[in-house]
């Protein structure tokens, strides 16, 4: 079979495993922030002890590997709680813990990194407090967190295909099927590396187009 | 006219501005001079309520209107402030840095005031494009612009010198001229003694966070302030040798 034979032959296999990988990402990356930018509002309110406690706990995550993660919500977690989950649950909270924490590095970083400057600068042109949030404080925000954002999120789409080693349908576990059943592994593989090139560098393009709007060249050239 | 009444402030442990107690006029053009390091910029950021004392109080009779700091007064825009590094808000053009303020405050002829800034400030070469696409003395002309927009009655001006040449700085100074024969009061921070001698109504000189020294500009002819002796050259003072 030629390889687009191959590929239009398991097309459902492989859009099956596509819908899996959407899943994944669409519900980390839209959850994993919400529930970031909660807990980034909750340490505001509660000051540094909070926020200390909460820097300690995305320390810790960043430092375990995903794989570690994950496995230890598949096997130690469900023993543990003597429970059976889904794979697909599993996965999803593993990468759901890892992005939470990222994302909240990168609203914090953002808004602790932000000048105050601009705020007074905003006072003193007679802006209230709203106008300043509203035209100054969030464009910029987002301007320095989006960039790092989509990032993130591409190594989450990334890291995402690690949910094959527990089971979970995604596009990569498929692709290892399909390629155990006809042995094409130069097609099977080139296609998923084409697949990402598309996806996870059209995002990873479009990072890089947003920083280049905002970085401002401090060198000596 | 400001009034300081034992002002004093702090970033951590140390010590910025200590027990001022003074009164400084808001007509003309004043300058405020000292050592790098002194609490000039501090002081500035504390006369436009911007940044509040922790001890003591600063009150503003502007026109018959009074402001007091620290307290909930916000004297804006009628006082204006244009910060050492300009701040023009790097997500809009110079343009919609101009006028930003003005659609803000709700103001029906707001493509008028703006053309008129861009006349007054011969900006129409860099208007569209965004502040880090601009030269220092543009973001300069840029930032004074838009502190002008709604018509302040006094605009406190960090350093606007710093990093313009030659030529940049004479057309600035013929702004700031232009502005204080206007009727706008300027307080001036600036390290350019030539700027003082030629523009200054009334001088303030900060040293180690207390003011050393403060007159009108005939005060510059018999310095008494350590800072304006060495600046002058003023023999006796370690150093220093006379001028002429």
């Amino acid at each position: 079979m030629s390889p687009l034979e191959i590929l239009w032959e398991y097309r459902q296999a492989f859009l099956e495993g596509l819908v899996v990988t959407a899943e994944l990402l669409i519900i980390t990356s839209v959850g994993g922030t919400l529930i970031a930018a909660f807990i980034e509002w909750i340490c505001e309110m509660g000051g540094m002890p909070v926020r200390r406690i909460v820097d300690g706990i995305a320390f810790g995550i960043a430092a375990i590997p995903a794989l570690v993660i994950l496995f230890w919500f598949h096997y130690p977690a469900q023993a543990l709680l003597d429970i059976v989950v889904r794979p697909f649950w599993t996965a999803l909270a593993a990468l759901m813990l890892l992005n939470i924490f990222s994302v909240y590095r990168i609203m914090a970083d953002a808004i602790h990194d932000f000048p105050k400057q601009f705020v007074a600068t905003g006072l003193v042109c007679g802006l209230t407090n709203t106008q300043i949030t509203r035209f100054i404080k969030i464009p910029l925000i987002l301007r320095a967190a989006l960039p790092r954002w989509i990032d993130q999120q591409v190594v989450i789409l990334q890291t995402s295909l690690f949910a094959s080693l527990i089971s979970v349908e995604e596009t990569f576990r498929v692709a290892q099927r399909i390629n155990s059943i006809v042995y094409r592994p130069v097609t099977i593989y080139t296609a998923m590396a084409l697949l990402f090139l598309v996806t996870a560098g059209s995002a990873m393009y479009y990072a890089r187009y947003l920083r280049s709007r905002t970085y401002r060249d401090f060198s000596e050239r | 006219m400001y009034t300081l009444n034992k002002v004093g402030k702090q970033y951590g442990a140390n010590s910025v501005l200590a027990h001022i107690n003074c009164k400084i006029p808001v007509d003309g053009v004043v300058v405020v001079m000292g050592p790098s390091g002194s609490g000039k910029s501090t002081l500035l950021r504390l006369l436009s309520f911007v940044e509040r004392p922790d001890e003591g109080t600063i009150d503003l009779k502007l026109n018959g209107d009074s402001f007091r700091s620290p307290g909930n007064d916000r004297p804006w825009p009628r006082v204006t402030c244009v910060f050492q590094k300009q701040f023009l808000w790097p997500h809009l053009t110079v343009l919609q840095n101009l006028r930003l303020p003005l659609e803000a405050a709700r103001h029906q002829d707001v493509d008028e005031r703006v053309a008129k800034m861009i006349d007054l400030f011969e900006m129409s070469g860099f208007v569209n494009r965004f502040p880090n696409e601009v030269s220092g003395g543009q973001a300069q002309r840029a930032a004074l612009a838009r502190a002008l927009v709604l018509d302040p009655e006094l605009i406190l001006i960090d350093e606007p010198h710093g990093g313009l040449d030659l030529e940049q700085q004479s057309v600035l100074n013929r702004h700031l001229v232009d502005l204080s024969s206007s009727g706008i009061g300027l307080f001036i921070v600036t390290h350019s003694l030539d700027f003082a001698q030629v523009y200054a109504d009334h001088l303030v000189i900060v040293e180690d966070g207390t003011i050393s020294e403060m007159g009108p500009r005939e005060i510059l002819e018999h310095p008494t302030s350590l800072y304006l002796r060495r600046s002058m050259g003023v023999a006796g003072v370690a150093g220093g040798t006379p001028l002429n």
